[in-house]
């Protein structure tokens, strides 16, 4: 089988498998919408695997495979750019978005919705590979909406619950902001390069490294920083960046695999991915740096703090998510993208554990989120207790585990920036460092350690009402009972993540920050300040 | 992030000389800080919390970001939707164009309707007026 065909099948799988749990869900009954869905991701992530192989080979693909429409000298296409930025963000969208297929398998055994559960989930998965693995503005701005309408669509997932329709019409209004800048930007890079693709854009960008644009009279701007702070307004809605960031944790009220998947490990990332792909564009403007690293810095910061005041075990997680997404947007902002990509993998992996953990949790509470009402789950739920203590240490970036070499590499970036605002960001992603270690911990020991405060709380459960109350999910528990570990649909992937998170900081910091991993794909330019050079250029130096 | 490159020595060793940096540190002194708190003395959280009221109730409104946009996005498009509706669909639309429309027919029919007498000899002077006319017009333009 030749590359071209592994690299079609790793989008379509997912779609076939959507689109047979979508539509005919009914006739293939539950079992066989779960097995057709997790095969399909299977595929997919199989198919990622090979091509990762292929490409640390050396091999690369840019150029289309279906001509949609041609109108002069517009052409729209469909195409594929696969080098080692690609390849990465395939492994982690597929690997991610199988350990929550198979989660989902326990976690959603007793909803009625679900066949569409699952076709919504394999939607996605292919979605955000149409965004990763394009070769063109287009195709990516159709992947953008695309996992941004199945983000919509899953949020609302439990329709009948009003907070749930508050809170995904929030976040699809909250996006179509974000949406519209990105929109600008695209549309500016039409106008000026008369083309969508990226490897033409980038290398008629240059040239294009003085021009100005006047909106205003008197007032010219740099081309390059409208388009890249447009580009940006685009990623600051999909990656909740402040002030844009109001949808995430409102998006808690989905389910909380696709808390995992979509509003921690992949979609969110988006944006991430998108500045980091952009880098031939952002390098042109220190203007739009800034910007990045400043809105970055203020989203770590102060979005942690609202960490620590969560009583909610996944709003808790969520606060979290934003603040680490800062940090990647901080990473972007001093030029070391490989190293926000870095982070990003890492997060993916730990953020996906936190996420099923607390799932865990919950299923355990009988759909009882608030942490208050915890205490001592350690003894009834080993598997779980332990992969989330990872993916605590994990997040919190304890020397050895995967978030401490991400985390350690964005601080040390920053330390050796001189950009403007720089001072700001050290500052705030340092303290940063603290307030995450208080809040990941102030949750892990209220869950699983301190008194057993569950009893007394079930019996005021019901009346609590509202979000914590799933009775449709068709929990009906009298009085309290003890809760036990979950179905081994449920530990399976938590094992399954908590081995990345633990090992893969380790294993892949030199080739992925100092090896030469990326090539080309991540264009650091030479000309800008000291600390932006060479994070993919430079040889390593001997132990 | 050439001082970077210089300064790796590899995985291990970064892992190593982590111990001595003020992150690591940092996060030790938050997790301790968490465990003081939540495992040992359970009852200071309550007792801060009520010390920094002011603080606490800013990041309980998530500093406020949500009431701005509710306050000022939200119910901004609301009353400019509730605007429009009232002066460009019930006044302009609905009652300049539609209605208004109606009433201006309405009117010119109400003066018109005095021409349609149902006198035969009204319409036949009416008709040899017009004839007068057109023949006065006819000679005018076939003069020059």
């Amino acid at each position: 089988m030749d590359m071209q065909t592994l690299y079609l099948i790793v989008p379509l799988a997912p779609l076939l498998g959507a689109i047979l749990a979508g539509l005919f869900g009914r006739s293939i009954g539950r079992a066989g919408a779960a097995g057709v869905t997790i095969a399909s991701v299977a595929v997919a992530f199989l198919a990622s695997v090979l091509i990762f192989q292929d490409v640390l080979a050396g091999n690369t693909f840019n150029g289309p495979v279906y001509t949609w429409l041609t109108s002069g000298d517009l052409r729209l296409e469909v195409g594929f750019l696969i080098d080692p930025l690609t390849a990465v963000m395939m492994l982690v969208v597929t690997f991610v978005s199988l350990c929550v297929h198979v989660y989902t398998l326990g976690y959603m055994a007793d909803d009625p919705g679900y066949q569409r559960f699952f076709s919504y989930i394999s939607l996605f998965t292919f979605s955000m590979l149409m965004l990763v693995m394009s070769n063109n503005f287009l195709q990516l701005f159709f992947g953008w909406e695309a996992v941004g309408l199945v983000s919509y669509l899953l949020i609302g997932f439990w329709y009948t619950r009003e907070s749930a329709i508050y809170a995904n019409l929030k976040a699809f209004l909250v996006n179509r902001v974000g949406d519209f800048g990105f929109l600008l930007g695209i549309g500016l890079i039409w106008a000026h390069f008369g083309t969508l693709d990226y490897v033409e854009v980038f290398n008629k960008a240059p040239q294009f490294a003085n021009h100005t644009l006047t909106l205003i009279e008197g007032q010219p701007w740099m081309l390059m920083t409208v388009i890249c702070i447009l580009l940006f307004v685009g990623a600051m809605g999909k990656s909740a960046q402040v002030p844009l960031h109001v949808w995430l944790p409102d998006s808690m009220e989905g389910p909380t695999p696709i808390s995992a998947l979509i509003h921690a490990a992949t979609m969110v990332t988006a944006g991430i991915f998108m500045v980091a792909r952009m880098s031939p564009l952002f390098e042109l403007s220190d203007t739009a740096l800034s910007f990045v690293l400043v809105i970055g810095a203020i989203t770590a910061l102060f979005m942690g703090f609202l960490g620590i005041i969560q009583n909610d075990i996944k709003r808790v997680v969520a606060y979290s998510t934003l603040s680490q997404l800062g940090y990647m947007t901080v990473a972007l902002g001093v030029s070391a993208y490989s190293v926000a990509i870095f982070h990003l993998m890492t997060h993916a992996f730990f953020k996906a554990l936190l996420f099923l953990a607390a799932g865990s949790v919950i299923l355990a509470m009988h759909h009882d989120q608030d942490i208050r009402n915890m205490g001592g789950l350690r003894k009834y739920m080993p598997i779980t207790w332990i992969t989330a203590l990872i993916g605590s240490l994990a997040l919190i970036g304890t020397p050895f585990l995967s978030g401490f070499y991400s985390k350690d590499s964005i601080l040390i970036a920053v330390g050796h920036s001189e950009l403007a605002g720089s001072g700001f960001a050290w500052f705030a992603v340092t303290l940063g460092v603290f307030v995450t270690a208080f809040y990941s911990f102030r949750m892990y020991f209220l869950v699983f350690h301190g008194k057993e405060r569950f009893h007394n709380a079930h019996a005021g459960h019901d009346q609590e009402g509202g979000k914590d109350d799933d009775s449709h999910h068709g929990h009906h528990h009298g009085g309290h009972s003890t809760p036990h570990e979950s179905h081994w649909v449920v530990t399976v992937p938590l094992i399954l993540l908590a081995i990345p998170s633990l090992l893969i900081g380790y294993l892949t910091i030199e080739p992925m920050l100092f090896g030469d991993f990326f090539g080309s794909a991540i264009h650091v330019c030479s000309a800008v300040s000291s600390a932006a050079q060479s994070m993919s250029i430079m040889p390593r130096t001997a132990p | 992030m050439t001082a970077y490159a210089n300064e790796f020595h590899g995985a291990a060793a970064l892992g190593l000389h982590a111990f001595v940096t003020l992150p690591f540190w940092l996060t030790l002194a938050g997790v301790a800080l968490a465990g003081y708190l939540y495992l040992v003395r359970r009852d200071l959280p309550e007792k801060i919390r009520r010390k920094v009221g002011v603080l606490y109730t800013v990041l309980e409104r998530k500093y406020g970001f949500d009431d701005f946009n509710d306050r000022v996005f939200a119910a901004g498009a609301r009353m400019l939707g509730g605007k429009l509706w009232r002066w460009g669909d019930v006044a302009l639309i609905d009652g300049a164009a539609v209605n208004g429309s109606a009433r201006l027919i309405g009117r010119i029919a109400r003066v018109a309707r005095h021409l349609q007498t149902g006198h035969v000899y009204h319409y036949a002077f009416a008709m040899v007026i017009g004839v007068a006319l057109y023949l006065a017009w006819l000679t005018w333009f076939a003069q020059r």
